[in-house]
């Protein structure tokens, strides 16, 4: 079953009308708080989600029962304690038990909500949890402490198929199933103005579906305790209109790491990142690593196929110009710049593997430089750019705010 | 105990050095004093688990910040929650006042097995020091209260195994105190009072105990598993082997939901004697509560999957768990529309009390609904795991129950010490609590609905409104800590004035307001009349002008006062120690198995520490049993045919059975999808059908051995113990025999059934020798001439015991060998 079809009989603009109530529980906050900026708005209120659509409708009832719970209960509560304080109420109090045709009523009302309410949980369900068939399928890997989002109908023709670390991109008006795994401990995926979350278990694979009409790059993050870095376990999801989208995914698949000029920066960094410098026992990046297009073939870090296009470093953690500051201090001690970063450092300081301290490789700072610029030039042709002209959700500082 | 010859004993004892009165509370069998050394201890760990808080919301005042960074959070947050919840809101309601105002309630002079009770305090201390040794031994565990699988047994985290020890030792404690309340209520009520005629706290305490004993396997099996894939690479939860970490959600969580009831039944009962005593009127529905006291027991164990929807269990699974959650609702509300009701029509003294029962109503209420809206699933995928779920479960706890512990403190602080706390301060501690919680907790909702996952250690600037509530959060924060010093403060300055209070100060209608304030260790020096028309006797006698019969104090004898049960727990803690941060072998997750001799320096003295403490507690142990309960022979009278002992037994087997249940069931499963697949070299069936034989006998031979000395057969009897205890000997030798002899054939690493198999046959192993050692007690006591025709020593529970562990020994030869 699709699930743009819940969002059934509110027409094509329905959704973006919907926005109503993400904005009004932002103006709700931001009336509660005096805030005025912010670079993203990050809710489970963006009603251009299906999900959270079908979410709302199901919860109007169950708002309106607590409102009316709320305030009957609450009235009832302080009216009995003002009416019959001490102070108020000089009578003898009258020694009855209790009333067993109110306890009935008090019993069968309580016990109709939940009827109600359990109705409404089970159609929410039958119409969110089935994958639809004609959703887009996205593969999500977890690891401490980063993702890779990878795209299992997308063969590169440079051998293995399309992936991406840490920005995950998606296309607009049609559900995406994303298929959720771990490689270590347990995580969570969860953009919250895409859809719910789903765990990310080591040894099982769950399918979970997520959605948006609108394009633009959303905020995810990791929502299940998975060690020292877990607050920096984050994620963007950037979705395209579906022409941008396949035609990321075409020039994706097509891509091949570029050749760098001989003699260039980005050659003697590329031979670093494939060899790693044996004498100051400096690891070498592709071993970690995997790069489309060339020999590195790596599976325990992410994959940097499409490092230069990325805008975050770190797994979200840094973002635009920070995450060009950073690249440097990051390569030269990840782990001392992200707590638990199993990244080793390659300034000879010292960092923690399965709770045994190791001493990590050296690089010069030109070295160092000499691989950022490697990395920097891995770029998608300039039409694939996802970043290119994507706003960014609840950027109050216009289409071309936030982390661009 | 001199106590019954010196009729006011809080008179001499407020001139006692502190020694003196450290060695009364470690010796003492007095309900009252292990109640007020629970909530003492309670108390403090309700202060280091809040200054805990503090530090974690300071860290998240504002973006980026660098107090707490990475994993220094994360184990300050499993300290906080796992204090919070182990060592305050569980002890305070159900074992604290528990302890203290059960037996009062119910007239009599202590619990069923005051020894055991001791001994449970202390194992409960115990396992809260054994948790802050972490701090000396590389750190508390940061893997969260829940310690998932895999995080637990990663290689970077520290703690996780003194946590697990830790958990298993309060869960014993905890499981031996449940099972002790029960047999009091069940055995040991004042003549006349039927179960229907009790307080409404005594019910709450019963459906709580009975709630802790059917559930509590469930955290055990978890901790357990986990602690032996950490010692011994024994998995039911590996990946790599074919084991499921869900598995480990569903034993936690089997527990840790019912937990959350733990943490309100005691609490609702509170709540109820507050709103009686301070309305003046008998409560709304007394019978209905208690209907839905049981209902909530009920209920609560159908509903722990909702923890885990996000998981992704089977949509049935999800939907069945909804609903049952959903339900939880209208027992739940039951109460509150009877707690209301039984306010409405009387006249309400408005003190501090009052104020902490009606600030709890209000707060529960917005805790009950944000509840409700969890259970409904598609919400909770959005919500799980964020703050949201932070407000909620301290919205229910923090200000909801935790407002009624302290409701109970300001309650029954006269009747517990004699004195009053001040009502100026506690005014203030109420409404900074009050102003505290909303400010910290209610923005947590909103930043739950804005995206912000909870367990993180620092956010983005930026994110719209997260810097704001964070910052109000903490605000909050601070105001609770200013309320927690009045707190404090109201104690001690109440402390330090002299006793005024009198028996019965609120003009309360249950029996502990006939004992003195604070009441005198034989609790009453007076007979109740035996008739209870309603649960108010107070009310009901004065009515019909029955009056107390006066009782010569000199005449009551109380049961002696023993180091040894203490010394055990202590043996026991040592034992903890040992299990922690030493081993038997040299084996770590990460490195595999090294020699000893390679092993750090505290890994070498915890091990020794642990062989030590072997020894040290069979010693306690047996000079427990060796001494007798009552220093003078006193006539028992119980309203059972069976005595005690076999009552505590009886109850504490629920949780044994439990246990095993749990890990059982976690077995079959992973047997029935094919992923534990005995290997083709297994335990033979021949040895385990003679072992079967040898164990089916001993258990007749000790039936026949207890009729022998029920007959008065005693040469016969104390025959038929060693006998017994051979049996189990030989059986032993050759289940070690068998062990031995698959651990070499096959690794337990590689194979699922296997490892299955060593976890759960192994456990019955253990439960062999706990068997074993609980019949050398009788035996002991036998050969020492403690046993007579009408003193049973231990002997009916250790044979209680030893058929259960048969009973169980049948199932894992069904499981096991012929499966």
């Amino acid at each position: 079953m699709n699930t743009n079809q819940s969002g059934r009989a509110r027409g094509p603009g329905g959704g973006r009308a919907l926005f109503a109530r993400g904005a009004l529980l932002a103006a709700g906050a931001a009336l509660l708080t005096g805030c005025q900026e912010s670079s993203q708005l990050v809710t489970l209120g963006d009603m251009s989600s299906a999900f959270n659509r079908e979410i709302f409708w199901m919860s109007v009832w169950a708002i309106a029962f607590s409102i009316i719970i709320f305030i009957g209960v609450s009235y009832a509560l302080f009216a009995t304690v003002r009416r019959f304080r001490e102070e108020n109420n000089s009578a003898e109090p009258a020694q009855f038990h209790g009333n067993n045709r109110l306890e009935v009523v008090l019993v069968a009302v309580p016990v109709l909500i939940v009827i109600v309410l359990s109705v409404l949980t089970v159609r929410s369900m039958a119409r969110l949890n089935p994958t639809p068939e004609n959703a887009t399928s996205v593969t999500a890997l977890s690891r401490q402490f980063w993702w890779n989002f990878s795209y299992p109908t997308a063969t590169a023709a440079a051998g293995g198929v399309v992936t991406n670390g840490n920005e995950m991109v998606m296309p607009t008006r049609n559900p995406v199933a994303v298929t959720i795994t771990s490689g270590d401990v347990m995580h969570a995926f969860w953009a919250p103005n895409l859809g719910g979350q789903r765990n990310a278990t080591p040894g099982t694979e769950k399918t979970w579906q997520i959605d948006t009409d609108r394009p633009g790059a959303y905020q995810g993050n990791c929502s299940m305790l998975c060690g020292a870095s877990h607050a920096n376990m984050r994620f963007k999801v950037i979705a395209l209109e579906p022409e941008r989208y396949n035609a990321f995914l075409q020039a994706a698949a097509a891509y091949r790491a570029p050749t760098p000029e001989p003699g260039s920066a980005e050659e003697r960094g590329y031979t670093l990142f494939l060899q790693g410098k044996p004498s100051t026992g400096a690891l070498s990046c592709a071993a970690c690593h995997r790069v489309q297009g060339t020999p590195a073939n790596g599976a325990a870090g992410p994959d940097l196929s499409f490092f230069g296009t990325r805008r975050t470093l770190g797994a979200g953690m840094w973002e635009g110009e920070q995450a060009e500051e950073m690249l440097i201090p990051w390569l030269a001690n990840s782990p001392g710049v992200k707590p638990g970063s199993l990244m080793p450092p390659y300034n000879g300081a010292t960092y923690q593997v399965n709770g045994q301290v190791q001493k990590g490789g050296v690089l010069t700072e030109q070295e160092l430089s000499d691989i950022a610029a490697y990395l920097r030039s891995l770029r998608l042709p300039e039409e694939a750019d996802y970043w290119r002209d994507t706003p960014v959700i609840g950027s109050t500082e216009g289409p071309q705010g936030g982390t661009q | 105990m001199t106590v019954q010859h010196a009729p006011q004993p809080q008179v001499t004892s407020a001139r006692r050095g502190a020694w003196e009165v450290i060695k009364d509370y470690m010796m003492t069998t007095d309900h009252k004093k292990i109640g007020l050394l629970y909530i003492l201890v309670s108390i403090i760990a309700f202060g280091v688990a809040g200054l805990m808080a503090v530090a974690l919301r300071l860290q998240l005042a504002l973006p980026d910040q660098g107090l707490l960074v990475g994993n220094t959070y994360n184990e300050v947050l499993t300290g906080h929650a796992a204090i919070m919840l182990f060592f305050f809101l569980i002890p305070i309601g159900l074992f604290g006042f528990g302890n203290f105002f059960l037996p009062l309630q119910l007239g009599v002079r202590d619990v069923a097995l005051p020894r055991v009770n001791t001994f449970a305090v202390w194992l409960f201390i115990a396992s809260l020091i054994l948790i802050l040794t972490g701090l000396f031994q590389g750190g508390l565990p940061g893997v969260g209260w829940t310690f998932y699988y895999p995080l637990s047994v990663d290689g970077n985290q520290t703690g996780v195994s003194v946590f697990m020890v830790a958990v298993i030792l309060n869960g014993i404690g905890s499981l031996l105190g449940s099972a002790n309340f029960a047999a009091t209520i069940v055995n040991m009520r004042a003549p006349g009072m039927s179960l229907w005629k009790m307080p409404i706290f005594c019910w709450s305490i019963f459906a709580t105990s009975l709630l802790q004993l059917i559930s509590l396997g469930g955290l055990t099996a978890a901790a357990l598993v986990t602690y032996l894939e950490l010692k011994l690479g024994l998995s039911m939860f590996n990946p790599g082997i074919g084991g499921t970490p869900i598995l480990m959600t569903q034993f936690f969580w089997f527990y840790s939901h019912p937990a959350v009831y733990v943490m309100l039944l005691p609490y609702l009962g509170i709540a109820a004697e507050i709103a009686s005593t301070m309305a003046r009127k008998p409560l709304f529905g007394y019978r209905v509560m208690v209907y839905s006291l049981l209902g909530i027991v009920l209920v609560s164990l159908l509903v722990w999957a909702h923890h885990i929807f996000a998981i992704g269990l089977p949509e049935g699974w999800q939907i069945a768990f909804a609903i049952a959650t959903l339900v939880v609702a209208v027992p739940t509300g039951v109460k509150i529309f009877n707690l209301i009701g039984t306010l409405w029509g009387g006249r309400i003294i408005m003190k501090t009390p009052t104020y902490w029962l009606v600030g709890f109503i209000f707060n529960f209420l917005i805790g009950g609904i944000t509840g409700v809206s969890l259970g409904m699933v598609p919400f909770d995928y959005q919500v799980t795991n964020s703050y949201y779920i932070v407000a909620h479960f301290h919205n229910v706890m923090m200000f909801g129950t935790a407002f009624l512990a302290m409701g109970g403190l300001y309650y029954w602080w006269p009747k517990m010490t004699g004195r009053f706390l001040n009502e100026r301060l506690g005014m203030w501690h109420f409404w900074l609590f009050m102003v505290g919680s909303w400010l910290t907790f209610l923005p947590q909702y909103i930043l739950g609905l804005l995206g912000m996952p909870r367990r993180y250690y620092t956010y983005p600037a930026g994110n719209f409104a997260w810097t704001e509530l964070n910052f109000i959060s903490t605000i909050g924060a601070l105001v609770l800590l200013a309320g927690g010093l009045v707190m404090v403060w109201n104690f001690l300055q109440s402390l330090r004035k002299p006793i005024t209070a009198s028996n019965n100060p609120w003009g309360g209608f249950t029996l502990e307001w006939t004992a003195a304030s604070p009441p005198a260790a034989y609790n009453f020096a007076h007979e109740f009349p035996t008739t209870f028309p309603t649960e108010r006797p107070l009310y009901d006698w004065e009515k019909s002008g029955q009056t107390l019969t006066p009782v010569d104090p000199k005449s009551i004898h109380l049961p002696q006062d023993s180091i040894w049960p203490f010394m055990t727990a202590l043996a026991l803690l040592l034992m903890g120690y040992g299990l922690s941060y030493g081993w038997f072998t040299n084996y770590t997750p990460a490195g595999g198995l090294e020699a000893f001799a390679d092993a750090s320096l505290n890994f070498q003295i915890a091990t020794v520490i642990l062989y030590l403490s072997i020894p040290f507690f069979l010693y306690s142990l047996f000079k427990w049993a060796g001494t007798r309960e009552y220093a003078v022979p006193v006539e028992h009278h119980h309203l059972t045919k069976y005595d005690n002992g076999f009552m505590g037994m009886a109850w504490f087997i629920i949780s044994e059975i439990s246990l095993f249940g749990v890990l059982i069931a976690g077995f079959v499963y992973l047997r029935l999808i094919g992923a534990a697949e005995p290997p083709p070299l297994r335990p033979n069936i021949w040895l385990a059908a003679v072992n079967t034989l040898i164990l089916v006998s001993s258990s007749f031979v000790i039936h026949k051995a207890e009729q022998d000395h029920h007959k008065g057969r005693f040469t016969w009897f104390r025959l038929g113990l060693l006998i017994t205890l051979i049996l189990g000997a030989v059986f032993m030798i050759f289940q070690v025999y068998e062990f031995a002899l698959f651990g070499v054939e096959s690794d337990w690493k590689q194979n699922l059934w296997q490892a299955c198999f060593f976890i759960i046959v192994g456990l019955h192993g253990l439960h062999i020798l706990i068997g074993g050692t609980g019949i050398a007690l009788p035996y002991y006591q036998a050969l020492t001439g403690k046993m007579d025709k009408y003193n049973h020593g231990s002997l009916t529970a250790a044979s209680l015991y030893w058929h259960l562990v048969d009973v169980v020994w049948l199932l894992i030869l069904a499981l096991f060998y012929m499966w």
